[in-house]
C-alpha cells in the first residue's frame, strides 16, 4: 500500500528484491504462458479445422472431378469402340473389292501382270 | 416484507423447479427421440439416407470379341441406347407418340399404345441409332428415358456369318460361335454404388478408383476372313451360274485340321435379324455341319482306302467292270461309260460304280462299316459349333447286300460337308484321324491367350502306305483323262475325287431323275498337302457333274488361297502361266507353257441304281461273282 501511495514507478522497482512482485510476476507469467499456449492451441485447432474442412471440400471437389472424368472416360471408351467397328468395316474384303472395281476400275490381274518373286 | 420475501421465495423456487422440469423433460424427450431415431429406426433412416445419397450403377462388361485367325474383328459389342417410358407418366401421349414416330420412323399407333400403357416400365424401342438417341434426349419429355445397352455388330457382314452366329436383343448367343462360347463371351456387369448430391449430381467418394468398363473373354477363330471371302465369292458365282438350290464349301488346314473357311450358300448376315422370325426359316444355320447329303463317288476313296489297308486289293489289281452295266445283289448297277478291266487306280480315276460295288462286296459289310466309322462318318466331328448333325449311317447289322454295294460309291449314306472334308484330311495326312477345330484360342480382356484348342488325333484309320497309295490315285483324278481335271490350278498338283449323287425325292422316296448333288473333295498340293477343300453344290441346273460344277470352285479357291498362305507353285507344273513376269528377269515375259492341265470336260460315271425286274432278280449274281485278278 505504501509503495503504491509513494507512487514509485514500477520499473524502478528492483524485482529481485520485491518478493510480492516476484510472486505476482510468477503468476502473471503463468497466466501469459497459459494464454499463449491456449491461443497457440486455438490457432492449431483452427488451422486443423480449416485444414480438415479444406480436405473435406477438396475430397468433395475431387469426387465431382473423378465422377466427371469417369463419365468422360466412358464416353471416350464408347467412341473408341464405335471407331473400332468403323475401322473393321473399312477392312471388309467385299467392300474393298466393290470400291476397287467400281471407284478405281480395278480387276484381278491377268497372268502377264503377275510378278513371281523368286 | 418478510412474508412478501417468503412468498417470493416459494414462487421463485416453484418457477425454478418448473423450469428445471421443463428443461430436463425437454432434454429427456430429445434423448428419447434421438434413441428412437438412432437405435430403433436406425436401419430405416440409413436406408432412406442411402436412397437419397447413394446411387447404384453398373460398370459395363462388354461381351467378348470374336476374331479371325489374323486378329480381324468379326463380332464386336458397341454401346447403343434404348428408349423406355414409365407407363402413364407421359403428359401428352398423343403428341409425344407423333414426335417419336417421326424420330423412330415407326407408326405412331403402337408407340401411343405403349405410352398409355399401365405398365410401370415399357420399352419403346431398343438399340437406337446415335442420331435418334440424341434427338430424343433433346426432347426432354418427362417420363421418357434412355438406357445404355450394347449391340452386337458384325463388320464383315455375311463373311463367315454362319460360323460366327448371332445374339438376341438381350445379348445371349443364339447361333454359331456366339452360342457355343456364350458362357465365355458373356460379360458380367459390375454393380457399383456412388454418391449423389442434392441436385442428383454424381460424385465419387470411395477410396478405390471407379472400375473401368472391361471386356469379357474373346474367342480367336481358326477361320481366315480372306479365305472365307474367297470361298464365299467363288461359291456364289457357281450357284448363280448353275442356279443351284444351295451349296457349301469347307476349307481345312490339312496338318492342323483347323477350319480356314466354311461357307454355306445362301449366306447369312448376322447384322440383319428380323424381329419376328419365321419358325420355318433356318436363320443362320450352317448347312456344312447340319445337313447330310449322299457323297456319291467321292466315297470311293474311302472304300479304296479300306480295301488297300486290308490288303484285299493292290493298286495294280484289275477288276472287270462288266462293260457298263451289271446286276449286283439283285439290283442293276450302271456306269455312264462302259469299262472292261480296270486297275484299282482306274476305278478311282474313271469313277466306276460297278468296280466300287464289287470291291465293297468283296470287302464285306463288317470291315467296311468299321472303316466308315473310323473315317468319322456317322458320328459328330466334335467341332465347337451348335447344331452339328452326325450324318446317316445305318447300323451295319441292318445292311443288305445292295446297301453294301451302293455304299461303295456313296449312296445309302448321308454325310456332312465337314465330315467329308475331315475324312479326306485323314488320307492327306498319312491316315490319322483328328478332330476339326474352329476356335483357336480363348483370349482375356487384354487379348492374351488363356486357353488354346488343338485338334485331337484320336486314331490311326489307315496306314501311311495306304494313304500314299490312295493319294496317288486321287492325283490321277485331276490329271488328264480323270474326272476332276478342272480342279487342278496352274502350277500346283491337286488330288481329289469328284462325285455326282442323285437326290432322294422326299415325296416319292425314290431318286429324282433330275436332281443331283455335285461334289468335289480333295487336297492341294498333292505331294505336301496344305489345304483340304470340299465343295458341294446341291441341285445345279445346266450341268450336274462334280468335275464340271464343283471342281472349278476347288481350283479357284486354291489358286487364291495358296499364294496367300505362302505356298508358291512348285514342281514341273510350277512354271508361271504364259506372260507372267519373273522378277529379276529384265522384265522379259516367260513364255513357258504351264503344266499340262487342260480343261477336259470328262463326264464322270453317273450312278444309277435301279431295282431289277423280277425276271432279272432271278439271275442275281452273288457277291462271289466279284472277279479280282492280280496283274502281278
Amino acid at each position: 500500500m505504501r509503495r503504491g501511495k509513494e507512487s514509485v514507478p514500477v520499473f524502478s522497482i528492483k524485482l529481485e528484491s520485491d518478493p510480492g512482485f516476484q510472486k505476482k510476476g510468477r503468476s502473471s507469467v503463468r497466466i501469459w504462458a497459459w494464454l499463449a499456449s491456449a491461443i497457440f492451441l486455438c490457432v492449431v485447432f483452427v488451422i486443423c479445422a480449416v485444414f480438415y474442412v479444406w480436405l473435406y471440400v477438396e475430397q468433395i471437389q475431387n469426387g465431382y472431378r473423378l465422377s466427371k472424368a469417369y463419365e468422360e472416360s466412358e464416353l471416350l471408351s464408347n467412341v473408341q469402340r464405335k471407331l473400332t467397328i468403323e475401322w473393321s468395316r473399312f477392312r471388309d474384303p467385299q467392300r474393298l473389292e466393290e470400291i476397287g472395281r467400281n471407284q478405281f476400275g480395278l480387276s484381278p490381274p491377268r497372268p502377264d501382270q503377275k510378278v513371281v518373286m523368286r | 416484507m418478510r412474508e412478501q420475501r417468503k412468498s417470493l421465495n416459494s414462487r421463485y423456487w416453484s418457477c425454478r423447479m418448473l423450469f428445471h422440469f421443463i428443461v430436463i423433460g425437454g432434454l429427456c424427450a430429445i434423448v428419447i427421440k434421438a434413441f428412437y431415431l438412432q437405435v430403433i429406426e436406425h436401419s430405416f433412416w440409413v436406408d432412406r439416407a442411402n436412397a437419397c445419397l447413394n446411387t447404384r450403377f453398373t460398370v459395363p462388361a462388354y461381351r467378348g470379341t470374336i476374331y479371325d485367325r489374323q486378329g480381324r474383328v468379326l463380332s464386336y459389342s458397341v454401346p447403343q441406347r434404348s428408349l423406355y417410358a414409365f407407363g402413364g407418366q407421359i403428359a401428352d401421349p398423343d403428341k409425344t407418340a407423333a414426335v417419336l414416330s417421326q424420330i423412330l420412323n415407326e407408326p405412331a399407333g403402337p408407340i401411343q399404345k405403349k405410352l398409355t400403357s399401365t405398365n410401370h416400365f415399357v420399352w419403346i424401342k431398343r438399340q437406337l441409332t446415335d442420331q435418334q438417341a440424341l434427338e430424343i434426349e433433346r426432347l426432354g419429355v418427362p417420363g421418357l428415358n434412355l438406357a445404355d445397352e450394347y449391340k452386337r455388330f458384325y463388320p464383315y457382314r455375311q463373311v463367315g456369318g454362319q460360323i460366327v452366329g448371332f445374339v438376341n436383343i438381350d445379348g445371349a448367343g443364339i447361333e454359331g460361335i456366339e452360342k457355343s462360347f456364350d458362357d465365355v463371351l458373356r460379360g458380367k456387369p459390375i454393380p457399383v454404388s456412388q454418391f449423389r448430391d442434392g441436385g442428383r449430381k454424381p460424385l465419387w467418394l470411395n477410396s478405390a478408383a471407379p472400375p473401368e468398363p472391361a471386356e469379357s473373354c474373346g474367342v480367336k477363330l481358326t477361320m481366315d476372313t480372306f479365305i472365307q471371302y474367297v470361298a464365299e465369292s467363288e461359291l456364289e458365282k457357281t450357284v448363280e451360274k448353275y442356279r443351284a438350290r444351295s451349296a457349301e464349301v469347307v476349307v481345312l488346314d490339312a496338318g492342323s485340321r483347323e477350319v480356314l473357311a466354311m461357307a454355306s450358300w445362301p449366306f447369312f448376315d448376322p447384322n440383319i435379324i428380323p424381329e419376328k422370325k419365321d419358325p420355318k426359316e433356318e436363320l443362320g444355320r450352317d448347312h456344312a455341319i447340319s445337313d447330310a447329303f449322299e457323297p456319291g463317288s467321292t466315297f470311293k476313296v474311302f472304300l479304296m482306302s479300306a480295301a488297300l489297308d486290308q490288303n484285299l486289293v493292290r493298286e495294280r489289281d484289275k477288276i472287270y467292270c462288266e462293260a457298263g452295266q451289271c446286276i449286283l445283289a439283285g439290283h442293276c448297277i450302271k456306269d455312264v461309260h462302259a469299262h472292261g478291266w480296270l486297275t484299282m487306280q482306274e476305278v478311282v480315276k474313271y469313277s466306276s460304280n460297278i468296280g466300287a460295288a464289287k470291291i465293297a462286296l468283296h470287302l464285306g459289310s463288317e470291315k467296311y462299316a468299321r472303316y466308315i466309322h473310323d473315317f468319322g462318318f456317322g458320328s459328330l466331328t466334335g467341332i465347337a459349333l451348335p447344331g452339328e448333325f452326325k450324318g446317316i449311317v445305318r447300323a451295319q447289322k441292318r445292311w443288305r447286300q445292295i446297301d453294301l454295294a451302293v455304299t461303295g460309291f456313296g449312296q445309302s449314306i448321308g454325310v456332312t460337308s465337314l465330315q467329308l472334308a475331315n475324312a479326306i484330311a485323314v488320307i492327306a495326312c498319312g491316315g490319322e484321324y483328328g478332330t476339326p477345330i474352329i476356335a483357336g484360342n480363348v483370349l482375356d480382356g487384354q487379348g492374351r491367350s488363356v486357353r488354346q484348342f488343338q485338334s485331337i488325333k484320336t486314331r490311326k484309320v489307315i496306314s501311311k502306305r495306304t494313304a500314299d497309295q490312295v493319294r496317288a490315285m486321287m492325283e490321277l483324278v485331276t490329271e488328264e483323262g480323270g474326272t476332276g481335271t478342272h480342279a487342278a490350278p496352274e502350277g500346283y498338283t491337286a488330288a481329289g475325287k469328284t462325285g455326282t449323287a442323285q437326290v432322294m425325292d422326299k415325296a416319292t422316296k425314290r431318286y429324282a431323275s433330275n436332281k443331283y448333288t455335285s461334289v468335289f473333295a480333295g487336297f492341294i498340293p498333292a505331294e505336301n498337302p496344305r489345304l483340304v477343300i470340299t465343295v458341294v453344290v446341291h441341285e445345279p441346273r445346266g450341268a450336274i457333274y462334280g468335275g464340271v460344277v464343283a471342281a472349278p470352285v476347288f481350283r479357284e479357291i486354291a489358286t487364291k488361297a495358296l499364294p496367300y498362305l505362302g505356298v508358291m507353285p512348285s514342281g514341273p507344273g510350277s512354271a508361271p502361266s504364259p506372260g507372267t513376269h519373273m522378277a529379276g528377269a529384265s522384265g522379259a515375259h516367260t513364255k513357258q507353257t504351264a503344266g499340262s492341265k487342260k480343261a477336259a470336260a470328262v463326264k464322270p460315271g453317273v450312278k444309277s441304281v435301279q431295282k431289277a425286274a423280277p425276271e432279272e432278280s432271278a439271275s442275281t449274281k452273288s457277291p462271289g461273282s466279284v472277279r479280282i485278278v492280280s496283274k502281278n
